[in-house]
């Protein structure tokens, strides 16, 4: 069921959400019911999803991805009383990952933060071997829209996020994040933007990146 | 319906757009170097979101965790202590399967996994419950329409794989492992790295039980096998005949998949790429997809 808020409209929604049948929703329902069965074959069907998808927040390098996916699945489990039915089962459970991903990414910058201010132990500090820029040289942009997702406010990093990691449309982020279009569409826009600044701001990765100032 | 370029971005990312929307989406690209950016981001994030060797592996620990966690105390899942203690632990594992693991056979496995190690052997009349294989579900696919009637809790008839699948008794009146029993064993073996045992077992699960589904599916796990063993004519064999048995099975696009390698392997270059494309053409938006697809342009690119 969607919330309503100002400025949504059903017709909003392309045609991807118009809600299709759901392979996963009556498994769902199994599990929610208690049944370990069907809990057994729900997670044979999304964990793999879950991985990926926190695979592609945290990068392949993070150390701890198998706990945030394990994480992940459970915040699936958790969380699937609430779903009501935005999307498919599968979709909500890959943004489940994907705000889990994200809340590690940000618990992790705050941890690292708190090592600088104290000086605790400047190791941990070095052991990102290469920084973004130095990974995005290598021809991705991936990594840099991962440093966006830890520094913008968390209403613009969720947009980018749905955006470029689940691949989602206006009317799909609208929809998850509860969220009027144009609301969306600015947000965006100035993730959009604050992607370009960061790359402007770096002369290497302008000529890569084939950007000019 | 919007037609902005983030939308056409993003379905130009699922390969939905048409003709006219695609030139549409490259005049929008070409007018504007933000949405250029974000466009590429968004098709560098596609390509991450390929299987790596490993994954299976990885994914069939986590079920297993939640299972097993999930089975003990339902309210201790929101308790997260347990997450820095463990992250050690998996690193470990995680960096010791890494290199050994490869993606498709343990996600058969885990359909039937068995119970973690550190319980006791699961009683008969629970055995029914999880020794049959949950109703086949592809992760690496679209899963397909699930019933979960086929596994009732209380007392249920006999699910239609394990009628099929029954296990005899012998004279002494002990009743024989089922075709469920040796693939959740093979499965397990198979996990612990214990190559031979779990080729044993899905040998004799398929000279047992020729016709059960888990023979079937035990054909891709022998296939992944026996490919990393370094005997493709063997997995070659397994994997062909998963797609001669069960040529709408779940497991098609793994079978394709593994085909193609047995096939790269034996220097049959051009019938693997066939099975790739078949695979493409089949399933262009399964997990393989992105490999194969980049596995083909290599192949067009290659002197």
């Amino acid at each position: 069921m969607l919330r309503s808020f100002p400025g949504f409209r059903r017709s909003d929604l392309p045609e991807a959400l118009e809600p299709p049948h759901d392979e996963l929703a009556e498994l769902a329902a199994a599990v929610e019911r208690g049944n370990r069965a069907a809990l057994r074959t729900f997670l044979v069907a999304i964990v793999p999803h879950l991985l990926r998808v926190v695979r592609r927040v945290l990068g392949s390098g993070h150390p701890d991805l198998e706990d945030v996916a394990q994480e992940a699945a459970y915040g699936v489990i958790d969380a699937l009383p609430r779903f009501r039915g935005e999307g498919t089962v599968l979709h909500f459970a890959c943004r489940t990952a994907l705000h889990t991903a994200m809340n590690t990414r940000r618990r992790d910058l705050a941890q690292k933060r708190a090592w600088v201010r104290d000086i605790v132990d400047l190791e941990h500090i070095a052991a990102d071997e290469l920084g973004p820029e130095a990974l995005a040289l290598r021809g991705s942009l991936a990594p840099i829209v991962r440093v966006l997702l830890d520094e913008l406010p968390a209403p613009l990093a969720e947009a980018l996020a749905l955006h470029t990691v689940l691949g989602y449309t206006v009317g799909e982020i609208a929809q998850a994040s509860h969220a009027p279009v144009e609301t969306v569409r600015s947000r965006l826009r100035l993730a959009k933007q604050a992607l370009r600044k960061r790359i402007i701001a770096d002369g290497t990765l302008r000529d890569v990146a084939g950007v000019e100032k | 319906m919007s037609q902005s370029i983030e939308d056409l971005s993003a379905r130009a990312r699922r390969a939905n757009l048409g003709e006219a929307e695609r030139r549409r989406l490259k005049l929008m690209l070409g007018a504007s170097v933000e949405g250029q950016l974000l466009h590429r981001a968004g098709l560098d994030f596609d390509e991450e979101n390929a299987v790596l060797p490993g994954d299976d592996a990885i994914a069939a620990r986590i079920a297993e965790r939640v299972l097993a966690r999930s089975s003990r105390a339902p309210a201790a899942r929101r308790r997260r202590k347990w997450l820095p203690l463990a992250a050690a632990a998996c690193l470990i594992t995680a960096a010791a399967a890494g290199a050994a693991a490869r993606y498709h056979g343990v996600i058969v496995a885990r359909r039937t996994a068995s119970p973690p190690a550190d319980r006791p052997p699961t009683p008969a009349p629970e055995r029914r419950l999880s020794s049959p294989p949950p109703p086949a579900v592809s992760p690496l696919v679209a899963p397909p329409a699930i019933t979960v009637d086929d596994a009732p809790e209380v007392d249920p008839p006999p699910p239609p794989i394990a009628r099929r699948a029954a296990a005899p008794t012998n004279p002494s009146g002990n009743a024989t492992p089922s075709a469920a029993d040796l693939f959740a064993d093979a499965a397990r073996a198979r996990r612990e790295r214990n190559v031979d045992d779990a080729i044993r077992l899905f040998e004799s699960l398929q000279r047992r039980y020729p016709t059960s589904l888990e023979s079937r599916a035990a054909d891709i796990s022998l296939g992944m096998m026996q490919l990393g063993r370094g005997a493709a004519t063997a997995a070659l064999d397994h994997f062909r005949r998963y797609l001669r048995h069960s040529a709408d099975g779940e497991l098609v696009p793994e079978a394709l998949w593994g085909e193609s390698e047995a096939l790269r392997k034996l220097g049959r270059a051009e019938e693997s790429r066939a099975s790739l494309s078949a695979l493409l053409s089949r399933f262009p938006d399964s997990a393989y997809a992105a490999a194969a697809r980049a596995k083909l342009d290599a192949a067009k690119s290659a002197p």
